[in-house]
């Protein structure tokens, strides 16, 4: 990985456990409601070896039948108190952890959603969705999983020895003599899984990536015949993830080896102690067995608790990035995305702007001009003049380094070069730009962009779109992100609409949309076809960052320059099939700075 | 790589996979030792509350310290065993999962790149989840495998040890774990069924989020990021609501298993105090029984999950192997390509093609660069799948230098003609190994043409990464990225599929001239009069007055 510009903060361990009780801490009552039934529950389940103890103890003084039913009686009861508070402690717990998650996951996503432009611009991006999926999922599998068996083995291991202290002290420190062996192990263990779980973990989601992308690019592998690398590629590295898993598995037998070493040590040392106490008539018989029954009770527990140290430890990590997000927070709404109407006064104006994405290379160099409100204006330029640039700009995704731009009062919008179609209906999708519209709203934007087609045959407003749904082609998603703008009504437009599928009906029908919602609205196009700089009021070419060529299309034709040398290719091939430019006609009518209402439908 | 295991009855039946997963590449060997080793080590694990017992009776009750000492030494050799034998099968059992989970994930992914397709290609999604879900849940069937093997051993041993100190307890207990069994099986079906469907809407918000974050640029494109916030709150809520509810399902199995093993042992506790006191056990077996008991509680919860646990695999199976038994799409190779000349005469067309509802048979002849303009999107594409030969072909329709595509297969069709998908794929990877071949050198007359120079600016340079699917560039630096792989290939024949839809125009017409300075043939469907006005020759495939030829001027 590449350093970017702008990495994403990770909030220190204090900062992360502050966080943690903070969040905990709101529903405190809750949480103490169930500690406290899982406690009482581990409490009533740990009465188990004693009460075996009493079995015992009853066998060795010749008890009547009866004290053996009674104590066979009390054990079923346990079971069923145990059974019952575990049930109900988990219930509470599970309800109480899910909420905390969901308002953590929440607040995550709302930061991360509003984070600047700039910085999901760069491609930590990447690191913006791994955080709100991966270490989200992380953190919740991590609080589902492994929070609730943590909690129940410490309480078992705790109430264990509580245990043994009421049955002698001296049995509970016997128990103990394993405590030095367990540190030392998980010292051990954790100093060094870290590093190797965190290369299993890279491993495998490179080893996932190569999955992913081959997936997608099944149809690309198979032109190349790539087969072959793709699956050596892919096989490398998951050879490469299970060599490492072995170094895991190395490690995480030495530490069974010491815990099991612990085991035997604790057990012989309450075993040997239970001999002594015994000889010296301190304990019966019973509490003997009862001690060793505790003790090996507690083996599972044990290796649970410092089993899942690992992914506690993950979790913590994930947990650290997310609040690394949080911390960013909270930050002003951006306002109502509904309908603005058209002021008089959403002119454009660029005044001095220059723009550097590294501080050394300037992608744009003192660029002024002006678009008067409701009147469009064309960006005509070849790759790397930075025409997208001073287009993201003008829609105030990004601050200029130099100069300023003022555009309208109300809101600014941007259609943009990506196709994204979003999950759910087409409703759904619609209801993205103005999320209170009514049907009849949504049905009536459609109809406007020329987007019949949404609402007949296999399409409605309740249609799922998408994969697991109907398919829809990036020409079709895009006449959707059309139809949009017209629902949010903004007073200022700027589209960097790309989407050139081909075919001259398609072509027709998002050119006449496009000319539909550009209608009464300031715009700025970004010129991915020629047509749309000859419809526009006027035309500014760019060049490596620097103004080229200004005017109306007309004045553009009459000097030489790229602009005219391009239009004149474009129509000398006009006379071929395909979208040949249908108003050659028409005059190019549109002044600059005309205010007055213009007839932009050519397609009715 | 692996043909096409298609035809051969059962290559995708679920015993077929299972027996990937736990039996090929040597794995049938370090299985059996394996499972042999964990169920050694259940059998330690078991004789540890024998022992406890025979400590108490032998040492503890009659106050034999030699005893003690004698005891407590078995014991340590017993921990000692159980040790060893666990980290020897541990270590054993992450190669034989290892290896099956790849072998099976090798096999899936080289259906889904099969050259010759699939009838039924599975959606991106539902491939990604047969690739890495399914292939994980088949090949953790050796898990399951030792894990119940080890389950049941503990059972054996716990229930012969108590045949051993009491007949009736014995069989009692053997009666009471088929009990147990049947009662949990039953009892959790229901259960299982709501946490699992559950679990599925707990995984919305993930969705939600990844769609959301992906379209980000669109999002705030539309000013929406409230919106989007209000939507991620909204399935975030519904994700908890199922996480809850998943949970309580798995607590309230849980919860059951706790009770009917608490009442198991209670049972066992009081029948084996009746005994003993009755004298028909000593102290010490009974604290043996008891401890038994206590041991078996946890061995019998897993029983209960066994059922399950096979059926779960088995869906996935059954998943998997309706991708891997698949029959592919296009037929390989009709035999062996028939004798033709080494050499082509001499004026006859690299490729003879008859596109379908075109009336007259289409010609290219080597180093021309033709132009072919389809009706639509969905025509572009189908023009470019079936010179790729990615789709069954009919007899005569592809002739290369006259041998019919059908009879070269499709691989060798693509080796000759290279036809790049419009919608092409980026890998991560430097933007050398996406453009250059292996094996070749980057040529700068193709970067040229292609107009890398300005993505080569932005990204730094052909050995800088483009990151995951190409994300560091824009939709138009792909697009010409994509170009460039096409260009490089040096293929007798390279057909692009509207290869500038996402440029702007002026960059459009320095690609177009940069194409009409490379040698090579070009077949380029489009409706880009820029990109058509630079072709020697242009076939509409159209418009009405379908199948007309131009030359432009």
């Amino acid at each position: 990985m590449s350093a970017e510009k702008s990495t994403l903060p990770v909030a220190g361990p204090r900062r992360t456990r502050q966080e943690l009780l903070r969040r905990l801490g709101a529903h405190r009552g809750r949480l103490a409601a169930a500690l406290l039934t899982l406690f009482a529950g581990t409490a009533v389940t740990l009465t188990t070896p004693p009460l075996l103890g009493a079995v015992v103890n009853a066998v060795v003084d010749r008890a009547p039948q009866g004290r053996v039913l009674v104590l066979g009686l009390l054990l079923v009861l346990a079971a069923a108190a145990g059974a019952l508070s575990a049930l109900a402690g988990g219930r509470m717990l599970a309800a109480l952890v899910q909420e905390v998650l969901a308002g953590l996951r929440e607040d995550v996503f709302e930061t991360a959603v509003h984070l600047p432009g700039d910085v999901v611009e760069s491609s930590g991006s990447g690191d913006v969705v791994s955080r709100v999926t991966r270490d989200v999922e992380a953190v919740s599998e991590a609080a589902s999983d492994v929070l609730p068996d943590v909690t129940a083995a410490g309480l078992t291991i705790g109430l264990s020895l509580v245990g043994l202290t009421v049955l002698d002290p001296r049995l509970a420190l016997a128990g103990l003599v394993c405590l030095p062996v367990h540190v030392l192990a998980t010292r051990r263990f954790l100093a060094r899984s870290h590093e190797v779980y965190g290369d299993v973990r890279r491993l495998e989601s490179e080893r996932g990536q190569s999955v992913v992308e081959s997936v997608h690019g099944a149809a690309t592998v198979r032109a190349y015949r790539e087969q072959d690398r793709r699956l050596t590629e892919l096989a490398g590295r998951s050879l490469r993830a299970v060599e490492r898993q072995r170094d895991g598995a190395r490690l995480r037998n030495r530490f069974t080896g010491m815990l099991n070493a612990a085991e035997f040590l604790g057990l012989a040392a309450v075993l040997t102690t239970g001999f002594a106490l015994l000889r010296s008539g301190t304990i019966s018989l019973g509490a003997a067995t009862a001690a060793a029954l505790y003790f090996h009770r507690l083996f599972g527990p044990v290796g649970a608790l410092l089993g899942s140290l690992d992914d506690i430890q993950r979790a913590t990590v994930g947990l650290a990035r997310l609040v690394g997000i949080t911390d960013l927070g909270p930050r002003p709404d951006d306002g109502p995305a509904g309908p603005g109407e058209a002021a008089a006064g959403a002119g454009i104006a660029v005044e001095g702007v220059s723009y550097t994405y590294d501080g050394v290379r300037p992608v744009l160099r003192d660029i002024r001009l002006e678009v008067p409100a409701g009147t469009s204006l064309a960006l005509v330029g070849a790759s790397g003049s930075g025409k997208s640039t001073l287009a993201r700009l003008i829609a105030g995704l990004d601050e200029p380094s130099r100069g300023r731009i003022t555009a309208g009062d109300g809101a600014r919008y941007l259609v943009t070069q990506e196709v994204h179609l979003f999950g759910g209906t087409l409703a759904d999708n619609l209801r993205m730009a103005r999320p209170g519209a009514t049907d009849a709203e949504l049905v009536h934007a459609l109809r406007e962009v020329g987007a019949g087609w949404a609402l007949e045959g296999e399409y409605g407003l309740g249609t799922v779109l998408g994969p697991g749904g109907t398919p829809l082609d990036d020409g079709a998603v895009q006449h959707l992100a059309l139809a949009r703008v017209l629902l949010a009504d903004p007073s200022v437009v700027v589209l960097d609409e790309a989407t050139a599928e081909s075919g001259p009906r398609t072509q027709a029908l998002l050119r006449s949309a496009l000319a539909r919602v550009v209608r009464g609205r300031t715009a700025v196009i970004v010129a991915h076809r020629l047509e749309q700089a000859r419809d526009a009021d006027r035309v500014l070419v760019l060049d490596r960052g620097e103004v080229a060529g200004d005017g109306t299309h007309a004045e553009l034709l009459a000097r030489p320059g790229e602009y005219a040398a391009l239009w004149e290719a474009y129509v000398r091939t006009g006379g071929l099939p395909g979208p040949r430019p249908s108003g050659d006609a028409r005059p190019a009518s549109a002044r600059p700075g005309a205010t007055v209402p213009r007839t932009k439908e050519q397609h009715p | 790589m692996t043909g096409a295991p298609a035809g051969e009855g059962g290559a995708g039946s679920v015993s077929a996979l299972f027996r990937i997963a736990l039996l090929s590449g040597g794995r049938a060997r370090r299985l059996a030792l394996t499972t042999l080793g964990f169920m050694l080590h259940q059998l330690c694990e078991a004789l540890v509350p024998v022992l406890i017992g025979v400590v108490i009776d032998r040492a503890l009750a009659p106050g034999d310290r030699t005893a003690l000492l004698g005891w407590l030494a078995v014991l340590a050799g017993v921990f000692v065993v159980l040790s060893l034998s666990y980290q020897r099968a541990a270590a054993s059992m992450v190669i034989v999962y290892g290896h099956g989970e790849h072998e099976l994930r090798q096999r899936a992914m080289a259906r889904l790149l099969d050259p010759h397709g699939l009838r039924h290609a599975p959606g991106a999604g539902e491939a990604l989840a047969l690739v890495s879900s399914d292939t994980y849940r088949v090949a953790g069937v050796s898990w399951s495998v030792v894990q119940q093997a080890s389950t049941l051993t503990a059972i054996l041993t716990a229930s012969t040890a108590l045949l051993l100190i009491s007949v009736p307890l014995g069989l009692g207990v053997i009666a009471g774990t088929v009990l147990v069994l049947a009662l949990m099986r039953r009892l959790s079906a229901p259960l299982e069924a709501r946490g699992l469907a559950e679990q599925g809407s707990a995984a919305r918000a993930g969705e939600v989020a990844t769609d959301m974050i992906t379209g980000l640029r669109v999002v705030i494109g539309m000013n929406a990021r409230a919106e989007a916030a209000r939507r991620y709150r909204a399935a975030s809520r519904r994700s908890r609501d199922g996480a809850v509810a998943a949970a309580r399902a798995v607590l309230a199995y849980g919860s059951l298993s706790q009770l009917l093993s608490g009442v198991f042992l209670a049972l066992l506790a009081t029948a084996s105090g009746l005994l003993a006191l009755d004298g028909r056990l000593t102290i010490g077996q009974l604290v043996t029984v008891l401890g038994l008991a206590q041991y078996l509680q946890g061995a019998l919860a897993h029983v209960g999950t066994f059922a399950s646990n096979w059926t779960h695999k088995r869906a996935s199976a059954r998943r998997l192997g309706a991708l891997v038994g698949q029959p592919p799409l296009t037929a390989p190779a009709s035999g062996a390509p028939p004798d033709r000349p080494t050499a082509p005469a001499p004026g006859a067309p690299l490729l003879r093609w008859c596109p379908p509802g075109h009336h007259e048979p289409l010609d290219v002849r080597p180093g021309e660069r033709l132009g072919v303009v389809p009706r639509d999107a969905a025509h572009a594409r189908e023009l470019g799948d079936r010179l790729g030969h990615r789709v069954p072909l009919g007899r005569g329709e592809l002739l290369l230098d006259g041998v019919d595509a059908l009879d070269l297969g499709p691989d060798r069709v693509r080796a000759r003609i290279v036809a790049a998908p419009h919608h092409g794929a980026v890998f991560s990877g430097t933007l050398r190994s996406n453009v250059v071949p292996p094996g070749h050198a980057p040529d700068p007359a193709v970067f040229r043409a292609a107009m890398l120079d300005d993505v080569l600016d932005h990204i730094g340079g052909e050995r800088a990464e483009v990151g995951e699917r190409g994300r560091r560039l824009s939709g138009g630096q792909r697009q010409r990225l994509l170009l460039a792989r096409a260009l490089h290939t040096g293929a007798d024949l390279v057909v692009l599929d509207e290869p500038t839809t996402a440029v702007d125009p002026l960059t459009e017409q320095r690609i177009a001239r940069g194409l009409r300075e490379l040698p090579g043939t070009t077949l380029l469907i489009t409706t880009s009069p820029i990109l058509l006005a630079a072709c020697d020759r242009v076939v509409d495939l159209a418009g009405p007055d379908h199948g007309t030829e131009g030359t432009p001027r």
